[in-house]
């Protein structure tokens, strides 16, 4: 009993944390794709445009529309994958990063769901709003935006 | 001990309650109000700040923004806000530094505590991604403005209040105060005799009450005393009349002894006339003559001594009530004393007494009103009668045999003042009532023989109408002696 609680337990462990790092990695490649509401977010912009859109930097599109965005949440491989690919950034310094401008006032918070279609449905009814899902996510509603001419990056 | 009137008094009770009042109005409701304004706010901050903490840490635990975006929003709005701090603590050195400010880049204070300007609080958070602090400031203007409007509504209450204490205070006066003053003056006024006092008393409560009263009683006090002057006139009297049958026995002995000489006299000579017409002897007819003239002149003589007692009498009764002449104070008593005796002797003719007369010589004469002062007299001689005889019955109730009755009238001059001492061996006054004998309607002698006024009015005839004195001494079964002093 003794011996397979000081041998067969750790081994149980470290194959559980591969695992794990396994599938850190395998997010951070997930593929992802801008969807917005046919009002506001033009239907194509460049990875500059768009890391400024969801930096807070730029809070208006073209038309006036107010800029809302809509995340994935940092623990699902798309929201990781968004800070990462877009951002630059970890998912828990976007979080951070967004917690200070919030707190300061100086941008609209973001809103995070767990699922695509939860971020598909807000930008449907938000005009003026922008999501990032999955690659490939079949839209019902809104326009893919092409980042760089890419629909999927 | 310091003497307030009435209306100090009202007026201290009342004022007393307004500095009371408006102690609590400006010093301690303030201060309370103030304690608990400050109180309400350092509470109000800090619920802000752990709403704020609240939102921190579920938007970094659950990436949902909203909460510290709407309790932010709800912070930046407020006019008071100084400063709201996002601070962190490393995970491994614990140091404490600054994620944001609002406003940007505010320095925010070391020691983090609340001053006279601004309420500090804190409220931490703690999640896996960051550990830290809220620290929110907001200013205490809106404290010192209420404050400041609590302290102007104190001042206006407190006057307020000064205003209706001062109104109540008049009200009290006059419905208290005044009334009982004016009581105070009639009822000052009846003292001194006036029994014509009346009070208002328009008001239903006690004080109009009190002033019925004392009208009733006032009114009821005036016929009283009319009542009682009116019983006391007729006791006078009384006395009076007693001391007048006793000086008319006296004039009618002193009259009666002449007349019985000149009747005698008479009766003697008619028949020396008979005789003389009856004589034819010369030498006879000579004798008869001459005892008919020495008759006669006998008759003058007891005449003219009637007529002299008689003038007087009237000499003493004619001068009007209550005015001084120049009195011969040795004849007054001598003719008083031999009244008083003969009064005496022919109301109890079994009892005698001896009359001893002392009187000095080269008195002068005193300033006296004789119908008062021979009253005076003869009352205290009538009295000394009296007891000696009411000793000489018990002596002789006692078998004792050896008694004599003794009168002492003694006159003399004593600096600016003549004296009159009337003594007798009599009774004496006993030493418990000895304070009593000159209070009106004080006696011991029997009901009827005595109205118990005739010590009172000789000594306010001595004391009052004379400016003089009169004084007791006694010894029970020993003597009495009466002592008057007419001041020349």
């Amino acid at each position: 009993m003794n011996k397979l609680i000081h041998y067969i337990l750790p081994a149980f462990l470290i194959v559980l944390l591969s695992l794990s790092v396994a599938n850190k990695s395998n997010a951070q490649d997930q593929a992802i794709m801008v969807i917005a509401n046919d009002k506001g977010a033009p239907a194509a912009m460049t990875m500059k445009e768009l890391k400024s859109v969801m930096l807070g930097e730029k809070q208006r599109w073209a038309d006036g529309t107010k800029v809302s965005i809509a995340f994935m949440k940092a623990n699902t491989s798309v929201g990781s994958s968004t800070a990462k690919k877009i951002m630059g950034m970890t998912g828990d310094q976007l979080n951070k990063f967004w917690l200070a401008l919030v707190f300061q006032g100086k941008a609209k918070a973001p809103v995070f769901y767990g699922s695509s279609t939860d971020v598909e449905n807000y930008v449907a009814q938000n005009p003026g709003a922008i999501g990032v899902v999955e690659a490939g996510y079949a839209l019902k509603s809104g326009h893919v935006v092409t980042i760089d001419s890419k629909k999927n990056f | 001990m310091i003497k307030l009137s009435l209306k100090s008094k009202i007026w201290f009770t009342v004022l007393s309650v307004v500095v009371m009042f408006a102690f609590f109005v400006l010093f301690y409701f303030p201060e309370q109000q103030q304690r608990t304004l400050l109180h309400n706010y350092n509470t109000e901050v800090q619920n802000l700040a752990n709403t704020v903490a609240l939102g921190v840490k579920i938007a970094l635990t659950e990436q949902n923004l909203e909460g510290v975006e709407t309790a932010m929003d709800f912070v930046r709005k407020n006019e008071e806000l100084k400063f709201v701090g996002l601070m962190q603590v490393d995970s491994t050195s614990g140091l404490k530094s600054i994620f944001k400010t609002v406003p940007d880049d505010y320095s925010i204070p070391a020691d983090l505590l609340s001053n006279d300007t601004m309420i500090v609080k804190t409220a931490s958070f703690s999640t896996p991604l960051m550990t830290g602090d809220i620290v929110l400031a907001m200013g205490t203007d809106a404290i010192t403005t209420s404050k400041k409007e609590i302290r102007y509504t104190s001042l206006f209450v407190c006057f307020i209040v000064l205003c209706v204490g001062v109104f109540i205070g008049f009200l009290l006066a006059r419905n208290i105060s005044v009334p009982v003053l004016a009581l105070r003056d009639a009822a000052i006024r009846v003292g001194e005799g006036d029994r014509t006092q009346q009070v208002k008393s328009g008001s239903q409560d006690e004080i109009g009450e009190l002033g019925r009263a004392f009208n009733k009683m006032v009114k009821a006090l005036a016929v009283a005393e009319a009542e009682r002057k009116s019983a006391q006139d007729q006791l006078i009297l009384s006395e009076k009349m007693a001391s007048l049958g006793q000086m008319t026995a006296g004039i009618a002995h002193e009259i009666k002894n002449p007349l019985n000489f000149v009747n005698n006299f008479s009766s003697l000579s008619v028949d020396l006339l008979q005789e003389l017409e009856e004589s034819t002897d010369e030498e006879d007819k000579k004798d008869i003559i001459e005892s008919l003239k020495s008759n006669l002149t006998k008759i003058a003589h007891h005449g003219k001594r009637a007529d002299s007692i008689v003038a007087t009498m009237l000499q003493h009764s004619r001068g009007a009530a209550g005015t001084k002449v120049p009195t011969d104070i040795n004849q007054l008593c001598n003719e008083y004393t031999d009244l008083a005796f003969h009064g005496m002797r022919a109301t109890t003719r079994d009892f005698n007494c001896a009359i001893v007369k002392d009187y000095a010589e080269g008195i002068p004469l005193v300033q006296a009103i004789p119908q008062e002062l021979s009253r005076v007299i003869l009352n205290l001689l009538n009295n000394g009668f009296y007891a000696a005889a009411e000793r000489e019955r018990k002596s002789r109730e006692n078998g004792e045999t050896e008694y004599k009755a003794e009168i002492r009238v003694t006159t003399m001059r004593q600096d600016d003042n003549v004296i009159i001492k009337i003594r007798d061996n009599g009774s004496g006054i006993p030493k418990a009532i000895k304070d009593k004998i000159f209070e009106p309607f004080f006696t011991t002698k029997p009901t009827g023989q005595g109205t118990g006024l005739g010590l009172s009015l000789s000594y306010d005839i001595m004391t009052k109408e004379h400016q003089g004195m009169m004084s007791v001494d006694s010894e029970e079964n020993n003597f009495t002696e009466f002592t008057l002093t007419l001041p020349l």
